[in-house]
Parts: structure tokens; sequence; C-alpha cells
């Protein structure tokens, strides 16, 4: 496999914007306790903000873990929603983006169950990816390779895989993912350094 | 090969800066508010002061007062509302409690009583039937270091 190295970033290469990027949408200032303490009140225009300040991470997240964009998208929808029913019960122990990556993880967990009756079996970690013919560059290469990982990240088991994308992809703290997946931190730690290890050995072919 | 760099963090570099698909986004977010938007109860009828011009009564919605409410104390610098409930005895207003956040250093007393006059101000203005007679309670539930509007 031969991939072209350049020193420019992957959004400059791609045209990709930073996360949670996109356009046409008005730049809202307040901050997340702000909004909610607006919401809370009814204000189904701060609400608005918050779907669009953290609803793309959310997706983003569940189509790691789901491995598919409908039902991420489902799975966004279905957690947002319940945010706002929840509103008034939300006590803030934790901070609005980790309450709802719980929320999403949540659903995703109920939907992979739903429609994904069969459990990915601890043994298939010993498989490899194949390599991948050297044909492609750019754009193409990019895609192929977050295809990899989208498909290496499907063979981890459910909490590793969280785990390792609100932490690698989306920046949660330890004690911020402990929070939205129902376990420790130290457990969490334990999911990151099996998941690590696991989707480097996945990757490895690329090199 | 992927340079010097392991195609995992290259992936993950990828992963982090992988853009919003608009169009699909824009489909989710709007299916979220419409999903919201058609859960919206009105809450309690409450009775207004004024007849129309046939007599008859006009209600305005429990969920109506809030939002008045809402913007009316939002306008003061330093103060956001946290918390509105009401108390209604038949179709009138007969108690207000409000949770409000000021932020540190302020003079919470005067933002307080400039609250009080601004939730008369709004319920006489819309106008509920027996304005006046609202036993308004506000609590300043809470403080932050930077205006809690922002």
């Amino acid at each position: 496999m031969s991939v072209t190295r350049t020193t420019t970033l992957p959004s400059e290469r791609f045209g990709w914007g930073p996360p949670g990027h996109w356009p046409d949408v008005e730049v809202e200032e307040r901050s997340d306790d702000a909004l909610l303490r607006a919401a809370r009140l009814g204000d189904t225009d701060a609400f608005a903000a918050v779907v669009h300040r953290h609803g793309p991470g959310m997706r983003r997240f569940a189509r790691f873990i789901l491995g598919d964009d409908e039902d991420a998208a489902d799975a966004t929808q279905d957690a947002l929603v319940s945010a706002w029913r929840a509103l008034p019960t939300f006590r803030g122990d934790s901070s609005l983006r980790t309450w709802l990556f719980t929320l999403v993880s949540r659903r995703a967990a109920d939907l992979q169950r739903r429609r994904r009756p069969v459990p990915v079996a601890d043994e298939q970690l010993e498989r490899r990816l194949p390599a991948l013919p050297d044909t492609a560059a750019g754009t193409a290469v990019a895609a192929d390779l977050l295809g990899a990982l989208r498909s290496a990240l499907q063979e981890l088991p459910w909490r590793q895989r969280a785990s390792w994308v609100l932490r690698e992809v989306e920046g949660l703290a330890y004690d911020e993912i402990a929070a939205a997946l129902g376990v420790t931190s130290g457990q969490v730690r334990g999911y990151l350094h099996r998941g690590r290890a696991d989707l480097a050995a996945r990757m490895e072919a690329w090199r | 090969m992927t340079g010097g760099m392991h195609p995992l963090d290259q992936a993950v570099e990828l992963a982090r800066l992988e853009p919003v698909d608009a169009g699909r986004w824009e489909d989710t977010a709007t299916g979220v508010m419409a999903r919201i938007r058609s859960s919206l109860r009105p809450g309690r009828p409450l009775r207004l002061l004024l007849p129309d011009d046939r007599g008859g009564t006009t209600y305005v919605s429990e969920r109506v007062v809030v939002a008045a409410l809402r913007r009316a104390l939002s306008a003061e610098d330093d103060l956001a509302p946290s918390a509105v409930r009401l108390e209604v005895d038949g179709d009138r207003l007969t108690a207000l409690h409000v949770d409000l956040v000021g932020r540190y250093g302020a003079d919470l007393q005067a933002l307080a009583e400039r609250s009080r006059a601004r939730v008369h101000e709004t319920l006489a203005g819309l106008p509920l039937a027996a304005a006046d007679a609202v036993d308004v309670r506000l609590s300043v539930v809470d403080v932050t270091l930077e205006d809690p509007r922002r």
C-alpha cells in the first residue's frame, strides 16, 4: 500500500472544515449554560442552537460506532429529541456536551441491539484488514483510510469502540467518557488501551 | 506507505476533520426541530383582562406567558431566568415563582427589584386578568462569573 505523504493538513488537501462546520448557520455566541437556561424555559431557538452546535459531533460519533449513516442519523435525532424532553430534569451533573453524548450513546446501543443481533466476538479481533491496492491518491486514499478505520472499529467490542471514538475523535476526557458510557474512569483506560492496540494492529497493513 | 505517521494516527486526523455533510445534517436538524415543535403543549389557559368586541373571553396559554417573561427577564444585564413556575386557580394566575441566575459581583438586590417590576409590567401588558394580584416570588438560585445571558 502506498500513500503519498504531503505536508498539508487533511483539511487543506480535501477541502474539509473543522468538526461541526457547515454553511449557512448563524454563529451562536451564547455559552452552553446560557442556551440551556433559555431552552429549559421553552426557547426553541436556543435549543436549535444547541442542536447545531453539538449535533454534528453526536452524529459523527454515532456513525463511527454504528457503522451506518442512516442509523447514526436516527440515533442522533432520537437523542436530541429526548434531550429536549428531559431538559426540566437535567441537573447539570455533567456538561451539556457529555450529557448529549450519553443520550446518543444509549440510543445507538438500542439501535445496535435491535438491528444487529449478531454480537462481535472477541476472536474476530485477531483478523487483519487487507491492504488496499496501490491505485488511489489524495481524496480517494483518505476515504479508503477512513473506511478502513470504520471497518476496524466495527470489530471492536461496543464499549471499546465508543470509548475510543469519544476520546480520539471527539476529544472527551476520561471522566466525561466514563459518565457518557456509565462506566468507571479505570474501565475507560482499559477500553482505550485495548482499543488502541487492536486498531493499530489492524491499520498496520496500511504502512 | 504513510510516511512517518502510523496509519491509525493519520486516520484519526482525517476522522477529526471529516466534514459534516451539510445536506444530510440539515435534514437531521430539521427533523429534530420539527418533532420538538410538534410536541409543544400550550399549557393551561389563562384569562386575559379585556373581553373581546362581542363580550367573549380571551385566553392566553401558559407557554405564551412563560415566553413573555423569559424575554422580559433576559433584557436585564447580568441576570437570566432559569425557571418559571406558575400557580393557577381555575383560569387565573395567582402566583409566580421565578428562579434567577446573576453575575457574581452585580447588585443582586437591585437586579431582583428591577426584575420584579418587569414581571408585573409583562403580566399587565398581556394583559392578564388580576395581574396586580399575582404573588411574584423571585429567588436568585445561582451566580456566574460572566453575564449569565452569555
